[in-house]
């Protein structure tokens, strides 16, 4: 005899990305087809290296309420801690997680990060400003304890990796522990920045668009003329609750976390995995655990990053989930506008589902001019397509073959 | 061909914190002594591994990963089914070496200068991604921590994970780090030669095992871990001192967070742990 698991859904969304610092701002930039890439120099030690990329600007410092740091002190953290410490205390700030009249004790709300290569980027950044704590590192607290300290939070916490589908397994590990009843309440997402060292080892892979003359249109998924990802950095986390709390307060509910699949390719460390079965696998494993079937679903934000075999696999995956759906069911990939996020790629592809459910619009996959033969979808190309959206799954994938699906429905 | 797995219609998906101990087995192996252990097969009466399989892994990968092809070697028998099986990685500030190297190819050479494996190879997804590529587990692979509290969040993120997978699969955690961590020179070299351990830990979630004794080893969370807890309840405890605590079948607790806390209590044989009495040394 087994219990249906308590749904879960976003009470609050915090963001810092190249559309965009809020929903609204993201959700208009999205469905607007608005590319956020442009040329960035990773340049180092005096040369110069130009990429196509996608940047935050201007990082909105976190409300005062939330935390003890003035603007200054904000300023003063490095980046990475930025894109997860402002888009973390927004979204508590959004769920209402600051307000006096809450009874959540600290104790009972968790942490969840999805950062993929934390210790890379701070030694990378130590060593880029003149230390060298790379050669004999001394002993710190991870980013994600620095953020619950700095939220002055106390339930538990961890760091979820699995490469660029970091964040989306962080949300699954965050729905898991308020399922449980472990928690009561969960900031969860996930956050990354443009390194010189991981560009110049995409680079090196021959991952990366090598499109430096046009970067807005650097970005192709499923074109045929795709020559690899675009790079972006951002910060992106949710509040996760309950729904039977959210409604208790009376929260806002942006859409439940309805169901999660995971699965591996164990193919390779770095290569994509041509066979499309166990991506297919993690989508069908979503629908699945949300109690659905493929024919409910009514849009796939597709993982789809503009590398040549990735893309194509990903496409197979999609039509062996959905089977007949497939044809009927629209698909576009979202890194055309925003870049590869990497770690939190997962989290802002779910804002991107938000949208979808809220704007009654699918976004487009812009640059998508001739769509590949080996990917056979119903694209929505260049332009939004107004559609109702109740169900919306996001794929991604990642290094070592780590493959996540989420459904998104509309709370109820 | 595997075939297509479904989540296991009787898991409710809901995490219920309870665990059972199938087995552990630690491995150690000096700095110095990391790359003949990348070289070495697995050890015979378990599966194999690709050669050269372990050539651009980081030290922590390595140790990990034999860790795991330890205690299945151990456990002896017919080489058993891991496709449905599931892996957590819980390693501590890994990948310096290599950073380090990278960090003076960037200065010296700028962008060929940087190792294309850095990323894949040097992350916190790496030591999950390595065991699962290896072993051909289909289920989730998943790095968490990262730093001190490796053991602490991979004990929560495994009793996270286990609920989900199939009544049949095993759900592989594996915690790494340094004893003391590596000192490098400017050049690459090492100051010294600190020691790289990693447990591996076999758990199947309890409902699976209705039938079994209540005196096998389990991992159970629990809600409690005050602020006031006691040493051996912290989320820090040592690697090398939680091993040897399980060596010795001691019940273990951590904290995770001031919420929860996660036990780890022995059986009647303790923790039953095989590859204690036959520690991997690198030769």
């Amino acid at each position: 005899m087994t219990s249906t698991p308590a749904p879960v859904v976003i009470t609050g969304i915090g963001m810092a990305t190249p559309l965009g610092h809020s929903f609204a701002t993201v959700a208009d930039a999205l469905l607007a087809g608005l590319s956020g890439v442009g040329r960035y120099d990773a340049g180092t030690f005096g040369r110069p290296q130009e990429y196509p990329a996608a940047t935050v600007s201007d990082i909105p410092a976190p409300p005062p309420t939330l935390t003890s740091l003035d603007n200054a002190s904000f300023r003063n953290l490095s980046r990475l801690e930025q894109l997860a410490i402002s888009p973390a205390a927004w979204a508590c700030a959004d769920a209402g997680l600051h307000e006096a009249t809450i009874d959540l004790s600290p104790d009972r709300i968790g942490v969840v990060a999805g950062i993929g290569a934390e210790q890379l980027k701070h030694w990378e950044q130590d060593y880029l400003a003149g230390s060298r704590d790379v050669f004999a590192p001394a002993a710190r607290p991870t980013l994600v304890q620095r953020l619950a300290a700095t939220l002055r939070l106390t339930g538990p916490t961890t760091t979820v990796a699995a490469a660029c589908a970091s964040s989306g397994y962080a949300l699954g590990m965050a729905r898991s522990w308020l399922q449980a009843g472990w928690v009561d309440a969960c900031v969860v997402g996930g956050c990354d920045i443009l390194s010189p060292t991981a560009l110049a080892a995409f680079h090196n892979l021959r991952a990366l668009s090598r499109r430096d003359d046009a970067p807005e249109s650097a970005s192709r998924p499923f074109d045929r003329d795709r020559d690899g990802f675009v790079m972006g950095e951002g910060g992106v986390f949710f509040v996760l609750e309950r729904a039977a709390d959210a409604k208790r307060r009376k929260q806002r509910c942006y859409g439940e976390v309805a169901g999660v699949g995971m699965t591996s390719d164990a193919s390779h460390m770095v290569s994509p995995c041509s066979d499309p079965e166990q991506a297919s696998r993690a989508i069908t494993q979503a629908i699945l655990d949300a109690g659905l079937t493929p024919d409910s679903i009514d849009y796939v934000n597709a993982h789809a990053a503009g590398t040549p075999v990735g893309d194509a696999a990903e496409a197979a995956a999609i039509g062996r989930a959905l089977h007949d759906a497939a044809e009927r069911v629209p698909v576009s990939s979202t890194k055309s506008m925003s870049g590869h996020l990497i770690s939190a790629a997962a989290a802002f592809e779910a804002v991107a589902c938000l949208a979808a459910i809220d704007r009654g619009a699918v976004p487009p996959t812009i640059n998508l001019d001739t769509p590949d033969e080996s990917c056979p979808l119903n694209h929505v190309a260049h332009h939004a397509r107004p559609a109702r959206v109740d169900v919306a799954a996001s794929n991604s994938f990642g290094f070592g073959g780590a493959n996540l699906c989420l459904v998104l429905r509309r709370a109820a | 061909m595997v075939p297509v797995m479904l989540l296991d219609p009787t898991a409710s998906g809901a995490p219920t914190g309870a665990c059972t101990i199938r087995g552990a087995a630690v491995v150690t192996a000096r700095l110095s002594e990391v790359t003949t252990l990348a070289r070495q097969p697995a050890p015979a009466g378990g599966p194999t591994i690709p050669p050269r399989f372990l050539r651009h892994a980081d030290e922590q990968t390595v140790v990990g990963l034999h860790a795991v092809l330890q205690l299945l070697a151990a456990a002896g028998g017919e080489p058993p089914d891991l496709s449905r099986d599931a892996v957590i990685g819980a390693s501590c500030r890994a990948g310096q070496p290599t950073a380090a190297r990278t960090m003076v190819g960037l200065e010296q050479q700028g962008t060929v200068g940087v190792t294309p494996h850095v990323v894949p190879q040097c992350s916190l997804h790496s030591l999950a991604s390595a065991v699962s590529v290896a072993l051909g587990m289909h289920g989730p692979n998943i790095g968490v921590a990262g730093g001190p509290q490796a053991a602490s969040e991979g004990l929560l993120a495994a009793a996270t994970l286990a609920p989900t997978l199939p009544a049949s699969a095993h759900l592989w955690l594996v915690v790494t780090g340094w004893d003391l961590q590596p000192e490098l020179e400017s050049d690459g070299t090492a100051g010294n030669d600190p020691t790289c351990r990693s447990l591996a830990v076999c758990l199947q979630p309890a409902e699976a095992h209705r039938h079994q004794p209540t005196t096998v080893p389990t991992l159970q969370i629990t809600p409690g871990a005050s602020p006031t807890c006691t040493p051996t309840e912290t989320a820090e405890l040592p690697l090398w001192e939680l091993c040897e605590r399980l060596n010795q079948g001691r019940e273990t607790t951590l904290a995770c967070g001031l919420g929860l806390q996660a036990t780890l209590r022995p059986g009647e044989n303790g923790f039953g742990l095989p590859a204690f009495t036959g520690r991997r040394e690198a030769a």
